[in-house]
């Protein structure tokens, strides 16, 4: 037996026993473990198999900087791979599986790795595995992959839910050690709102592993329960943001057995804070020596969390090595506990000490020991028999949050450690996270520093404690120890060892971030939390330099992985976005429509109808019926805005090219928006329906586009005039009726004269229903035909739209979708965002005319004059009919000269629309042809790359039904 | 067709109603009647007294931007009679059946707000009003009482919005009345 549960103390809840398996062992632990800790308990030290040499590993810490045990906990949907034994919270069944192994933890053949590592030395693929190339991607890299690796993610639905949430608070305390209970407490006790987040599933930092302390912690934490404090165990801060926004997950419910359904097992905050203490304590160093990885060996303040949180001991003899008067305290501390402590080495000067081991001044020369620590020899001294080591090679400030704005972390020889700048804006840096030590001045600190916090956004606090002396004095990180031959790692989590880096400088990759790349020391899941301080050490060392020189790589968002899920929140499934319903949507149900997504919009796309066994051949029926009789189709979906004011006309008059200043009340007119470089913006009508009040329609994609647009020109633009406006598409549901008999169905409703001489073409205004409502009736057609749009207010438009389809039902009305409207406007040559594309001028569409010579200005006038504008040769739209009826056109095809090869510089336009016309029995195009507009009538090929196919066509006018507008004025 | 009916449908017929997730009352969600939602915009550089006085009375105003205020509630009068008297300097543009109202309150509203919000909460006096988000859907947000909210919403967000309310608010135990 070597690691083992102690019979007394700890924070346990011995009463209640926790079972939980690893690798298939069942094991059982209590409440308080964590799955490291209850693997200690239970003599399990092997956790893990490293990275590339597949090396036997242990934990080396107790929290959230663990390189070493990594495991798969979960099963089915809910396997996390990847996870830290030391922050998993024991749960009664949990499952947990080590990784990197086959086939097992003990027998891993990997290990063989390990015999080759003479040739898997830094940037040994980069050497080895240059020729042939091809092989890099189908054979090298995926063997290297499968070879060296994690965890693996699981392609099963995760079933637990995610959320997201905010907070705002005047302070933010990130840590709940010493420094941060104080800072929390100072500032609650003033009145402060206050936010204490801490990543462990109990707060209290450092005082935790120390039982002295615990009478403190507890009447700390009783207060701040009164108080105005938002406690957030278990939950890290990950990130900080513009705005002194900080980002967190809260693991809610990832230690419960049997997470409720009604909450979300983690949930992500942006918390908003006026100020923020930083208070994340430091990580202590581990010592780079021959065999510093074997399983028994861990930092003297992780032995000191599992002897005191959770009553473990590390193994039956333990040897200290220390660096200053860490280890003489833990050695104190055990032996006080009745375990032997096999030797304490002292790297330096230390404090005097009295304890029943000798102690031994030296440095540690090689570990010794396979799957399990069993000896330690001292560099050209004394073999020590032991099963675990504890070390302490001083202590590294957790700065990384402060540097997350672009901050650079600083040298301090006093502190021997990087340190941010413990004044930022928006942030002060407290406790050992700022470089001190000792409970004592950590609280004084922690309270100074929320006083000082307060202050900068007018509130007074009194500190909760006063400044105290600290515990001890730096330690330098001294890189890698002893002459003796042997690994001796830097990055545990990524195999890099000292040699490594050292070539790495020999080979010209000094630099921090060179070296970090080459060598990956500092990269994956912990970042090199734990070895990029003597990494910086050693490669200080290799180039003559000091450590100040060497610097840090950057810290970057997330402090620790975040999981997929709690960034999505609720966004999966059924709740992955919003469904934006259009008042006819129920209406368009209840005939059996089929829908289509536009944005978040579902649009009716076509409805079919019994005995109909495709697609085409409703939307075939559909527009034949609008042309023979009628059809109403739900337009509900078009952007609509109201413009109210004195200028609007004017207004109006500057955003089209087309004049509205004398558009007349009670009248529509198209109208075509152009971008100030002159090309279309977007199209529609626009309806005066008072001397100061405009109805605008914009196409379904350009609603809020030309909304924000419309604000832009009135607020910045021309503020001067007197124009305001609503966004009314919500507040209608709008209706096409269309065909030749759509003026006898809606007389039957509408309680106005609607002969063409009463209501003619581009008519628009309000008119009472013969039901008691007042709608908006607009004479404009998309399709071709004698056609009005119909506007209610939304509440009323299914029963309306069931009216006139009851109305018309002598007629044969049909309820027609956005396929048959597509192939009506098509048939009848109007453009849509297919054909106004960002790359169209007004001439181009043939709309030359809709651009005022006579009005002073507007927006894209002056642009619109270059010359490569006006050119005759641009692309301009035609219509395209196939020579052979059967042949079908689609979309995206190129046009070529007849005979011509098909290449790019051949290339005379594309097929923007395409639709089978009902109406003359064949496919149809139209298409953006260069010169097209004075091509009529020529042959062409139509070349379809992606079905292998050259159609032989002709170029012809856009408009292939009723040229002269005859059904629209009729 | 004289002899035709139109009965309005409520956007929030066809929601989820009853109670959801945890035990308890931490949320009551409702839907608010669908009377009168009017959008006011004043002219720029108007003062605006009138409105203000205006929304004094039985409905009131939730300001959604300079000049612009979404009248509210259930109250008398047309909206043409309302035109009239705050005419010319304010516009009335009829939103009621365009954005749909719903009430949020209890204990835990706050927090369920929060989840959506962005607006610090504790900022937003009682009668106070923010246009903002609720994830991705757009709401203008007012304070109706120390633990109450209304939302108002585009329509066609509605039923969305509905089911995202009680989705969030199973933790703290929603009601929800349509």
């Amino acid at each position: 037996m070597t690691s083992h549960r102690l019979p007394t103390g700890g924070r346990l809840d011995r009463s209640r026993r926790v079972e939980f398996s690893f690798d298939g062992k069942q094991l059982a632990g209590h409440p308080g473990d964590t799955l490291a800790s209850a693997l200690l308990a239970n003599g399990q030290r092997l956790m893990a198999r490293s990275f590339k040499y597949h090396r036997p590993r242990g934990v080396v810490t107790a929290g959230s900087a663990e390189p070493n045990a990594l495991m798969t906990i979960g099963r089915e949907g809910r396997t996390e791979p990847n996870t830290r034994a030391t922050m998993v919270e024991l749960y009664q069944g949990l499952e947990a599986h080590s990784q990197n192994r086959w086939p097992s933890l003990d027998h891993d053949i990997g290990a063989l790795n390990g015999l080759l590592s003479r040739f898997l030395g830094a940037g040994f693929y980069y050497k080895t595995f240059m020729w042939p190339a091809s092989f890099w991607e189908k054979v090298y890299e995926p063997i290297i992959r499968r070879a060296a690796g994690l965890g693996r993610a699981t392609t099963l639905q995760d079933p637990d839910r995610y959320e997201k949430t905010w907070a705002h608070c005047d302070l933010l305390v990130i840590g709940a050690g010493a420094a941060g209970l104080a800072a929390a407490l100072t500032a609650a006790r003033a009145g402060a709102s206050v936010v204490l987040a801490d990543e462990g599933m109990e707060l209290g930092g450092g005082l935790l592993s120390d039982p002295a302390a615990w009478p403190q912690l507890t009447e700390i934490l009783a207060e701040l329960a009164t108080l105005n404090v938002r406690l957030l165990p278990r939950t890290t801060v990950f990130g900080w943001y513009d705005g002194n926004v900080f980002g967190a997950v809260e693991r809610v419910q990832k230690h419960l057995a049997a997470p409720s359904p009604d909450a979300p097992v983690e949930r992500l905050w942006r918390i908003a804070a006026r100020q923020a203490v930083l208070a994340t304590g430091a990580e202590e160093r581990p010592q780079v020596f021959a065999g510093n990885d074997i399983p028994g060996i861990m930092t003297a303040s992780a032995t000191a969390s599992y002897l005191h949180r959770q009553a473990v001991a590390p193994g039956q003899r333990t040897t200290i090595l220390t660096q200053g008067p860490a280890g003489f305290a833990l050695a104190a501390q055990m032996e006080a506990l009745g375990l032997e402590v096999a030797a304490l080495v002292s790297l330096g000067d230390g404090p005097s000490w009295q304890g029943k081991a000798p102690l031994i001044r030296g440095i540690p020369g090689k570990a010794i020991g396979g799957k399990s620590l069993k000896a330690l020899q001292i560099e050209g001294g004394a073999r020590i028999e032991a099963d675990a080591i504890a070390m302490s090679g001083g202590f590294s400030p957790v700065i990384h949050l402060a540097c997350h704005r672009g901050t650079r972390p600083v040298w301090s020889d006093a502190r021997q450690a990087f340190l941010a700048p413990v004044e930022q804006e928006g942030l002060l840096i407290a406790g050992a996270a700022a470089g001190l030590s000792g409970h004592a001045a950590c609280l004084g600190d922690g309270a100074a520093r929320a006083t000082a916090a307060l202050a900068r956004i007018g509130l007074r606090a009194t500190p909760a404690f006063g400044p105290a002396p600290e515990d001890t004095i730096a330690q330098p990180p001294l890189g890698a120890l002893g002459k003796t031959k042997g690994k001796k790692f830097v990055d545990y989590q990524n195999d890099v060892h000292a040699r490594d880096l050292i070539l790495a400088a020999a080979e010209g990759y000094a630099d921090a971030e060179l070296a970090k790349r080459y060598t990956t020391s500092g990269m994956a899941t912990d970042q090199g939390k734990l070895g990029n301080i003597n990494a910086a050490a050693i490669l200080a060392k290799a180039r003559g330099t000091t450590i100040a020189e060497v610097g840090l790589t950057t810290f970057r968002p997330f402090y620790t992985p975040v999981s997929f899920g709690a960034l999505a929140g609720t966004s999966r499934g059924h709740d992955f976005q919003p469904v934006r319903r259009s008042p006819l949507h129920g209406w368009a149900e209840s005939l059996g429509a089929e829908f289509v997504e536009t944005g978040l919009w579902y649009r009716s796309a076509w409805f079919p109808r019994a005995g109909e066994t495709g697609w085409r051949q409703s939307v075939d029926r559909e527009v034949l019926t609008v042309r023979r009789a009628a059809g109403l189709c739900d337009v509900s979906t078009l952007g609509k805005i109201e413009i109210f004011g004195a200028d609007a006309a004017e207004f109006l008059n500057r955003i089209y090219s087309n004049g509205f200043a004398k558009l007349p009340v009670g009248r529509a007119r198209y109208g075509l928006m152009l971008r100030e470089d002159g090309f279309i913006y977007d199209d529609g009508t626009t309806s005066r329906l008072g001397e100061d009040h405009f109805y605008m329609t914009t196409t379904t994609a350009l609603a809020a586009g030309v909304m924000t647009h419309l604000e832009f020109c009135a607020q910045a633009l021309w503020p001067d005039l007197d124009v305001r406006l609503a966004s009314a598409t919500d507040q209608w549901a709008q209706m096409a009726v269309a065909g030749p008999m759509a003026r006898q169905i809606l007389q039957r409703i509408v309680d106005t004269d609607l002969s063409n001489e009463a209501f003619p073409f581009m008519a628009a205004r309000e008119v009472p229903l013969k039901c008691g409502i007042t709608g908006r009736l607009f004479r404009i057609s998309f399709s071709g035909e004698l056609a009005y749009e119909l506007a209610v207010p939304a509440g009323y438009g299914e029963a309306v739209a069931a009216a006139i389809m009851t109305a018309g039902a002598p007629e044969g009305i049909c309820a027609y979708g956005s396929e048959a409207l597509a192939v009506l406007r098509i048939e009848k040559g109007h453009v849509t965002h297919a054909e106004i594309n960002g790359t169209v001028v007004p001439a181009d569409l043939g709309m030359g005319k809709m651009v005022s010579t006579v009005k002073p200005d507007f927006i894209g006038k002056h642009l619109l004059d270059r010359e490569g504008l006006t050119d005759p040769a641009r692309p301009q739209l035609v219509g395209v009919v196939p020579l052979d009826p059967a042949m079908p056109l689609r979309t995206g095809s190129h046009v070529l000269a007849k005979g011509a090869e098909a290449t790019l510089e051949n290339d005379q336009g594309y097929l923007t629309s395409s639709a089978h016309s009902p109406h003359l029995g064949h496919s149809i195009a139209l298409a953006l042809v260069a010169g097209g507009s004075q091509r009529h009538g020529e042959e062409v090929v139509v070349w379809d790359g992606l079905n292998d196919a050259a159609i032989p066509a002709r170029l012809t006018s856009p408009v292939f039904i009723d040229p002269k507008n005859e059904k629209l004025h009729a | 067709m004289p002899d035709t009916v139109l009965i309005a449908r409520p956007a929030l017929a066809s929601a989820a109603t009853g109670h959801f997730g945890a035990p308890g009352t931490g949320v009551t969600l409702a839907a608010l009647p669908e009377d009168r939602l009017w959008q006011a915009l004043a002219r720029p550089g108007t003062d605006p007294a009138p409105m203000l006085a205006y929304g004094a009375g039985r409905c009131p105003l939730r300001s959604i931007g300079p000049g612009q205020w979404l009248i509210v509630g259930v109250g008398t009068g047309t909206l043409a009679e309302a035109q009239a008297a705050l005419a010319p300097t304010f516009a009335l543009s009829d939103q009621t059946h365009g954005r749909m109202r719903v009430s949020l309150s209890g204990p835990r509203a706050a927090d369920l707000l929060a989840k959506g919000t962005a607006v610090n909460l504790a900022l937003l006096p009682e009668g106070g009003a923010a246009q903002t988000l609720f994830g991705h859907i757009g709401i203008t947000l007012a304070r109706t009482g120390p633990e109450a909210f209304e939302l108002a919403v585009l329509r066609g967000f509605a039923l969305s919005l509905w089911d995202e309310l009680i989705l969030l608010g199973r933790e703290y135990g929603i009601e929800a009345r349509a």
